[in-house]
């Protein structure tokens, strides 16, 4: 090997030619042997020179080498394919990944927690009562008497026992009156829990839930009642979501109102809001003093606001879920579509 | 109910259009959806005044500010009815009863407009007597009943209970049992159940030619009663039970005349006994402006309120408070301040309500830790991979008889079906039954939760229910399904004890009967059995597979858990305590032994850990082989032993001692060899 005519410049040149002509990795590797292979490769043969070479030249030569080199490393490392080229990589990167199955929760819990947490960052307590309940409890203490028509609208179920006073639930107000016997106003609770109603067809379900809602206070008004409701149904609806009150009645709450809300899937009239734009979602108003009595409240001193609200109707609407029942039935393909959001 | 469009407008100066009507109805909290040449409406228990056109007209007119033109009435002097007696000495249940006498009627069929009426509401045409008793109900809302005076002996009316053997065949053809109920009476016997339907033995036919009216007041409560024992529902029943207006009883008495006389000029208006035993009175309310302000959150403009009051019928007087009212007969539901504060309200309408948020006011900020604990419990269960269900409360008898063979279980008095029947002592009967539904419909593979109320008297414990089904063919690409789904449910709850730190829970023998022996463990809390979790006893699956039950085999891949959740009450909640950091490097040592497959897991844990290791950090098990390579009847059981000191770094000869001091003591304690 003579040094004397080596060219850093023109023997990176001609080694860039030969890449140019490498492809496979067998090809790569051969040129890797004949630039860098330690026993007869181009550089060990050039260093080898260089031992021999004028003294004067050494210092630049031996740099020029060593450039020369790095460079020739580099552009084979970077170019020559992989020695698994061809064979089984070690990953299969397109393999799904180990990791437990998908779980999630039930429908009805997801929007009972969506409502809950809402009312909880509001300051609202939350509390629970037995789904067995009195006849007081679920009546008397709710300004229902026994004679009271609007018991017919409740359809409930009765207890076989000896008392016959037990009944199942049809409404979460109870646990208000229990709330309101062992706290003292001002307070703001929800009691979110499962109902019963003798009624079993696609909008209606002989089991279903409700979330209750009651504000007790000095100077607690019907307009406080009206901000909280606007504030809830932009939340679980939307923003941009409105509400309008209607008159209505309830044994509990004098004056008393149905809540409606603006339709969230149409501005101008579809099916669901039966073309009217608005949606009947919740009952509320002002406790009824014989409420407060009840409880050994004074209702000249303290005023409050209640609602009550049917989870699954929230859960159809915000879903677009066909028919109540399909809530119930648990079949895997239906509750599989909750595992997002 | 359905109500006419133009007999409602027949009492208005100026009606609005038909849409305008529904809206305005609406607005006042009557539901109405136009229909047909009317509108149904849906009626609040509280609102019989409405539930008739007259009544309908004056909410519009109220609202709208209309002009309303009650109907004529008849004029002329009405004498008193000498030779009748109208008895009754119990003026709760009928405080006034008022009989009119008309002689020389004819049944004869209606007039057209009559007709037309009556057929606008979906009404049938009998006779002119009874359409005209019709007529008013649904004009005024006042139930009133025709009899035929030849058919009551000695002219006596009486109202009493009806007494032991005493029966009534009603207008419709029924014969019901009129003891214990409220009923109209002649000396002798019934002749019509009070305020729900008329007897037969009295009934107005064509023959009739004296008339006497009925139109009274009687208990709400005794109607009800009388409706619901017979299972009788009637327009009439429906208003006595809402209630109706004393007010007007004798303009409804001489509406009556004046349309009879009108169509009959013949008949001859013999004369009425009005026995009213409590004379209808109202007490003044007063309303507060204070109080109308404190309760709305706005102030109402006075003369806004005062015209409103004025409008509904309560010629309201200014007061230094605000105002008193008299309220009509005809608002039942209104006798305290803050029913006519609703009324007010109602009419001004709620779109003058401000939305406003309430001032925080105190609460009880101490969440309650049960509610809390299923909140992260379930978020924890969902993150495991398990489904949420969400099932009925009650099942069929024989759900709960598969599992529990002792006591009794809530019976539902007035179930739909036989699905209904008990409340669930177990949160499993009704899973198993999803899990069921879901095999038959041909999904596997199947891990389901739930937390409920189950229901064993008295209290109501939550339970946490849990339902592992592995499908055999499962296979992942990583992993065959090969392990029993009790490891999954076991590991499920063992990731939940180390989660919430339930330091008191441990799984032991015995389990709940519902499990198969030497296939579960029971749950305990403390020395408390509060669930148990592993696979079902044979019995239960075989119950469950019967047609009355699943139809569905469960002899498949399938392990359960359920667990009364009251400890979380008063289990701590886990609060990390930070220990410092270790120094010093843990040395790991494994050694697997193989013994006899009698021995348990736990068994050779158990003798290690007694053995009191020094420098012992950590024992965990890394394999479990039985199988080609080792003796019938042998297991390999690979334990991982990490040993630390606090001051220093071990030396291997120390460990070798150890070690060495181990497989001593397992070979003669277990007959075990070490596998090399």
């Amino acid at each position: 090997m003579d040094l004397s005519t080596w060219n850093l410049e023109q023997s990176l040149e001609s080694f860039r030619a030969r890449t140019a002509e490498a492809g496979s990795a067998d090809e790569w590797e051969a040129l890797r042997i004949e630039y860098l292979g330690k026993k007869n490769g181009m550089m060990t043969r050039l260093l080898t020179a260089l031992r021999e070479a004028p003294r004067e030249l050494k210092p630049r030569l031996g740099k020029d080498l060593n450039v020369f080199k790095k460079e020739v490393e580099r552009i084979i490392k970077e170019r020559k394919p992989s020695d698994r080229a061809g064979k089984a990589p070690k990953l299969d990167l397109s393999l799904p990944g180990v990791a437990p199955d998908l779980g999630g929760l039930h429908p009805v819990t997801l929007t009972m927690q969506a409502m809950t947490d809402f009312f909880v960052r509001m300051g609202y307590d939350v509390a629970e009562g037995p789904e067995i309940e009195t006849n007081f409890y679920n009546f008397e203490a709710l300004n229902t008497p026994a004679a009271h028509p609007a018991r017919d609208d409740a359809d409930t179920y009765y207890i076989e026992d000896p008392s016959n006073d037990l009944l199942l639930r049809t409404q979460t107000s109870g646990t208000q009156i229990r709330y309101m016997q062992t706290h003292q106003p001002p307070f703001r609770m929800v009691a979110p829990g499962r109902v019963f109603r003798r009624d079993d067809d696609i909008t209606h379900s002989p089991v279903f839930h409700q979330m209750e809602g009651l504000v007790v206070g000095e100077g607690i008004t019907f307009s406080h009642l009206k901000g909280s409701l606007q504030a809830f149904a932009a939340h679980i609806f939307g923003e941009g979501t409105r509400i309008r009150l209607r008159p209505s009645y309830f044994p509990f709450t004098e004056p008393s109102a149905e809540v409606d809300v603006t339709c969230p899937f149409c501005e101008s009239g579809c099916r669901t809001c039966k073309g009217t734009t608005w949606i009947e979602i919740l009952g509320c108003g002002m406790v009824d003093p014989n409420v407060f009595e009840a409880v050994g409240y004074d209702p000249e001193k303290v005023t409050g606001f209640a609602w009550g609200i049917g989870i699954e109707r929230v859960a159809m609407l915000k879903y677009s879920i066909p028919d109540i029942r399909y809530l119930y039935q648990n079949d895997r393909r239906f509750l599989d579509q909750f595992k997002v959001g | 109910m359905h109500l006419d469009y133009e007999w409602l407008a027949s009492y208005l100066d100026k009606a609005p259009s038909p849409d305008d009507v529904a809206r305005l109805l609406n607005e006042t909290g009557l539901e109405t959806e136009r229909e047909g040449d009317g509108f149904e409406i849906e009626y609040t228990v509280n609102r019989p005044d409405a539930m008739n056109h007259f009544g309908v007209a004056r909410e519009l007119a109220v609202k709208a500010g209309l002009t309303l033109a009650p109907p004529p009435v008849y004029e002329g002097e009405i004498p008193a009815l000498e030779d009748w007696t109208v008895e009754s000495d119990d003026a709760e249940q009928c405080p006034q009863y008022i009989a009119v006498k008309v002689d020389n009627v004819r049944a004869v069929p209606s007039p057209p407009w009559l007709k037309r009426r009556l057929e606008s509401i979906d009404q049938t045409s009998h006779n002119l007597l009874v359409d005209l008793t019709n007529f008013l109900l649904w004009e005024y809302g006042h139930p009133s009943h025709a009899f035929d005076a030849a058919k009551i002996p000695d002219k006596f009316i009486g109202i009493r209970f009806g007494r032991d053997g005493e029966r009534l065949t009603t207008l419709d053809g029924k014969d019901h049992d009129a003891a214990g109920r409220l009923c109209i009476v002649d000396r002798q016997k019934p002749i019509a159940f009070a305020g729900v339907m008329g007897g037969e033995n009295s009934e107005v036919d064509e023959n009739t030619t004296e008339l006497v009216l009925e139109l009274a007041c009687f208990n709400p409560v005794s109607v009800r009663h009388t409706g619901r024992d017979n299972q009788i529902h009637s327009d009439a029943r429906h208003r006595f039970e809402r209630g109706i207006d004393r007010e007007n009883m004798h303009t409804v008495i001489r509406r009556f005349l004046y349309l009879l006389l009108r169509e009959q000029p013949e008949a001859r208006l013999v004369g009425m006994v009005d026995m009213n035993l409590e004379p209808f009175r109202r007490e003044d309310i007063e309303l507060r402006r204070v109080r109308l302000d404190r309760l709305l959150g706005i102030s109402l403009e006075t003369d806004l309120v005062t015209d409103l009051l004025t409008r509904m019928d309560c010629r309201p007087r200014s007061t230094e408070s605000g105002w008193r009212v008299q309220v009509p007969g005809y608002k039942v539901d209104v006798t305290r301040e803050v029913d006519v504060i609703e009324e007010v309200i109602r009419f001004a309408g709620f779109a003058r309500l401000e939305s406003v948020l309430p001032p925080f006011g105190g609460s009880d900020f101490a969440a309650d830790p049960l509610l809390t604990g299923e909140h992260v419990l379930r978020g924890h269960l969902a993150g495991m991979g398990l489904q949420e269900t969400c099932t009925y409360s009650f099942q069929a008898e024989v759900l709960d008889r598969a599992f529990l063979s002792e006591g009794q279980p809530i019976v539902v008095r007035n179930p739909m079906s036989i699905r209904q029947a008990v409340m669930r002592r177990l949160m499993l009967p009704n899973m198993l039954d999803c899990l069921a539904q879901n095999l038959k419909r041909g999904m596997r593979d199947l891990g389901l939760f739930e937390i409920g109320h189950v229901y064993t008297g008295g209290t109501e414990p939550h339970h946490l229910g849990l339902v592992l089904m592995r499908d055999s063919e499962r296979a992942t690409w990583y992993q065959p399904a090969t392990e029993h789904p009790f490891y999954h449910v076991k590991g499920v709850l063992e990731n939940l004890k180390a989660r919430f730190g339930w330091t008191e829970m441990a799984f032991k023998t015995p389990a709940p009967a519902w499990l198969q022996a030497g296939e579960s463990l029971g749950i305990y809390w403390g020395d408390r059995l509060v669930g148990g979790f592993g696979t079902l006893d044979r019995g239960v699956i075989d119950l469950l597979g019967k047609k009355d039950a699943f139809d569905v085999d469960l002899n498949i891949p399938l392990a359960v858990a359920e667990c009364d959740l009251s400890f979380l009450c008063d289990a701590a909640v886990a609060q990390p305590n930070v220990k410092v950091l270790p120094q010093f490097p843990a040395i790991r040592q494994d050694m697997a032994f193989v013994l006899d497959k009698l021995h348990s897991f736990a068994d050779v844990q158990a003798h290690v850990l007694g053995g009191g290791l020094e420098f012992l950090e950590k024992l965990e098990l890394f394999d479990v082989y039985e199988g080609k390579a080792l003796a019938k009847g042998k297991k390999s059981l690979g334990f991982r032993f990490h040993f630390r000191h606090p001051e220093r770094t071990l030396t291997g000869e120390e460990i070798s001692k150890i070690m060495d001091s181990v497989v001593e003591s397992v070979k003669e304690k277990f007959g075990a060899e070490i596998r090399i």
